[in-house]
C-alpha cells in the first residue's frame, strides 16, 4: 500500500504535478527510508533515459517555439516523405558503415569545443553579403582568410596588389602589418568605432563563440547534411541583439566547425573551413609576420603618424580608425 | 628574467588549457549521468537544460580545481547541485516540491553510487528496443512527453485523456520499460 502510494507520488513529482500535500508526504517518505530513495533514483534514471532518447529522436530543441514548430513539421510529413526518409537513412547507414545516434545540439557544440581545443590550426574563408551593398564604408578585400587556434586567430586580407595581416592581443589591442618589415598596434582605448566594428566582425575566437552560443542562444538541431550536423542558434538575451541568428555546420567525424553563417541586421557573414594544418604559434603575434629589421608603430611612437599611414594605405575611411 | 617569467606563464597556460580540455572531455562523457541527477531534482526539461549548461560553464571555468585522481562525476555533480539550489532560489521554491534537506540526502545517495557512463549508453540502446513493446497509446504518450517535450496537461489534451490518466500511463510505461531494459541487459550478461 505504502509502495503504491510512493509510486503515485514519484509519478507526480516527475510529471511536475505534486500538490503541497503530496510534496510533504513524499518528502517524509524519502527522508525516512533508504528504500524509498532507491525507488526515487530508479524512477529518475528512467525519466532521464527517456528524455535523452526523446532529444535524440527530435534532434533536440530547447525552446518552446522550436518544439512546437518541430511537432507541426512532423505532423505534416506525409507517408511518401517518411518512406523516402527511411530509405535515405538506410542508405546513409550503409555508406557510413556504422550506426551513429544523433546527439543534441548542445552536445554537438560541446564536442566542437573539444575539437577546437586541440592544437590544430583551422583556416576559414570569409565572405559577406551586405543588405545594402551601396552603403559607404570600408571596401572589403577580395579575399579574407581567418586562421584559428583554440581561442586565438589572425586574419589575412588580400586585395590583389595589397596583402596584409592583422590580429588581436588578449587585451584587445589590434595589430596590423603594413609591409614585410613594418606593422602597427592600436590599443583598445584608442580604437575608433569603424575599426572596432570591422575587428569584431572578422574576429573568430571559436572557443568563446561556442561558449557564448551555449550560454546565450536557443539551439535547434536542424538536420544532417552529408557529413555535417546543422545547428541554428538564436540569441535569448539582449546582449547579442546585434546578431539575428547563427548557423553552425559541424563535421560529424572531426566535430570541427565546417561553416559558420552569421546573420546580422545589415549583413550575412559566412566562415567556411578550407584548410586544417599544424599550428604555428609565431603567426598569432605580429612579430611572426615580419622580417628583420622590424618596426612596430604604436601610440608611443614619435611622431605618431599611424593615422596618416592608415589613410594612405586604406583610404579616407581609415581616418576614423584611431581616436585621439 | 622577464623571459623566464613569461616562459613560466606560458607553461601555466598550457597546463591550465590541458586541464580545461580534460574536464570538458569528462563532462561530455558523463553528461548523461549528470543530466539524470539534475532532471531528478528539476523534472522540467528546460530548467534541467539550463542548469546543466551552467554546470558545464562553471566546471570549465574552475577546471584547475579538479583533481584527476578523484571522481569527476562527484565533483561536477557537486557543482550541478549548487546550480540546482540557485535555480530554485531564483524561481522562489514552492512548497509543492522536494525540500532542500531531501535533495541533499538524495544527492548523497547518488554521489555514493556514481560512475558508469557506458552503462547509461547500454541502457539507452536497450530502451530503443523496449519502446517497441509498449502499447500504441502508451508509446504515443511517451513520445508526446519525452520527444516533443510537452507537459502532462498538454499530453492529456492531445490524447483526450485526463491528466491523472496520463500520470498513471507514464508511470506504468516507465516501470514496464525499466523491467524490459533490465531483462535485456541481463540477457547480455550484465548485472542489473
Amino acid at each position: 500500500m505504502k509502495d503504491d502510494r510512493l509510486t503515485v507520488l514519484l509519478g507526480r513529482h516527475f510529471e511536475e504535478a505534486l500538490t503541497v500535500t503530496d510534496a510533504a508526504e513524499l518528502n517524509q517518505l524519502l527522508a525516512a527510508s533508504a528504500e524509498a530513495r532507491a525507488a526515487f533514483w530508479r524512477e529518475a534514471r528512467m525519466h532521464a533515459r527517456l528524455r535523452q532518447w526523446g532529444e535524440q529522436q527530435a534532434g533536440s530543441a530547447d525552446c518552446r517555439s522550436v518544439k512546437e514548430r518541430s511537432f507541426a513539421e512532423r505532423k505534416t510529413t506525409n507517408v511518401v516523405g517518411s518512406l523516402l526518409a527511411i530509405v535515405a537513412l538506410v542508405l546513409l547507414a550503409f555508406v557510413l558503415g556504422r550506426r551513429e545516434s544523433p546527439a543534441s545540439a548542445a552536445e554537438m557544440i560541446r564536442a566542437a569545443l573539444l575539437a577546437h581545443a586541440e592544437r590544430v590550426e583551422r583556416v576559414y574563408l570569409v565572405s559577406e553579403v551586405r543588405a545594402r551593398p551601396d552603403e559607404p564604408g570600408f571596401r572589403l578585400p577580395n579575399s579574407i582568410r581567418v586562421a584559428t587556434l583554440g581561442d586565438r586567430f589572425w586574419v589575412e586580407m588580400d586585395q590583389g596588389q595589397q596583402r596584409w595581416m592583422w590580429g588581436r592581443e588578449p587585451d584587445g589591442t589590434i595589430w596590423l602589418t603594413l609591409d614585410a618589415h613594418r606593422a602597427m598596434r592600436i590599443e583598445l582605448a584608442e580604437t575608433g568605432v569603424p575599426l572596432h566594428v570591422i575587428a569584431e566582425i572578422y574576429s573568430l575566437r571559436v572557443e568563446s563563440l561556442l561558449n557564448n552560443v551555449l550560454k546565450r542562444c536557443r539551439l535547434e538541431h536542424m538536420s544532417a547534411i552529408d557529413m555535417t550536423q546543422v545547428i541554428t542558434a538564436t540569441p535569448k538575451q539582449f546582449d547579442l541583439s546585434w546578431m539575428q541568428s547563427m548557423t553552425l555546420e559541424i563535421d560529424r567525424e572531426t566535430k570541427a566547425v565546417r561553416r559558420l553563417i552569421l546573420v546580422r541586421d545589415h549583413a550575412t557573414t559566412t566562415f567556411t573551413l578550407i584548410e586544417t594544418r599544424s599550428a604555428n604559434d609565431r603567426l598569432y603575434h605580429v612579430e611572426g609576420h615580419l622580417a628583420q629589421p622590424t618596426s612596430i608603430l604604436s601610440r608611443a611612437s614619435e611622431p605618431d603618424d599611424r593615422l596618416q599611414i592608415l589613410t594612405n594605405k586604406f583610404g579616407p575611411e581609415a581616418g576614423l580608425w584611431i581616436t585621439k | 628574467m622577464g623571459q623566464a617569467v613569461s616562459g613560466m606563464e606560458g607553461s601555466f597556460d598550457i597546463v591550465k588549457q590541458r586541464q580545461v580540455e580534460l574536464v570538458q572531455r569528462l563532462f561530455v562523457r558523463h553528461q548523461g549521468e549528470l543530466r539524470g541527477w539534475v532532471l531528478a531534482m528539476l523534472p522540467d526539461f528546460s530548467a534541467a537544460d539550463d542548469v546543466l549548461q551552467e554546470t558545464f560553464l562553471t566546471v570549465t571555468r574552475k577546471a584547475e580545481l579538479f583533481q584527476p585522481e578523484t571522481s569527476f562525476v562527484a565533483w561536477a555533480g557537486a557543482v550541478a547541485r549548487l546550480h540546482v539550489f540557485d535555480w530554485r532560489r531564483q524561481r522562489g521554491r514552492t512548497a509543492a516540491a522536494l525540500s532542500d534537506e531531501v535533495i541533499e540526502q538524495l544527492w548523497c545517495d547518488a554521489a555514493a553510487s556514481a560512475g558508469d557512463a557506458s552503462r547509461a549508453d547500454r541502457e539507452l540502446t536497450a530502451l530503443e528496443g523496449c519502446l517497441q513493446s509498449l502499447a500504441p497509446q502508451a508509446r504515443k504518450a511517451v513520445e508526446l512527453r519525452y520527444r516533443d517535450g510537452h507537459k502532462p496537461a498538454e499530453v492529456a489534451r492531445r490524447l483526450g485523456w485526463t491528466a491523472e490518466a496520463i500520470y498513471v500511463a507514464l508511470s506504468r510505461a516507465r516501470a514496464a520499460l525499466r523491467e524490459c531494459i533490465e531483462r535485456r541487459l541481463l540477457a547480455e550478461g550484465e548485472p542489473s
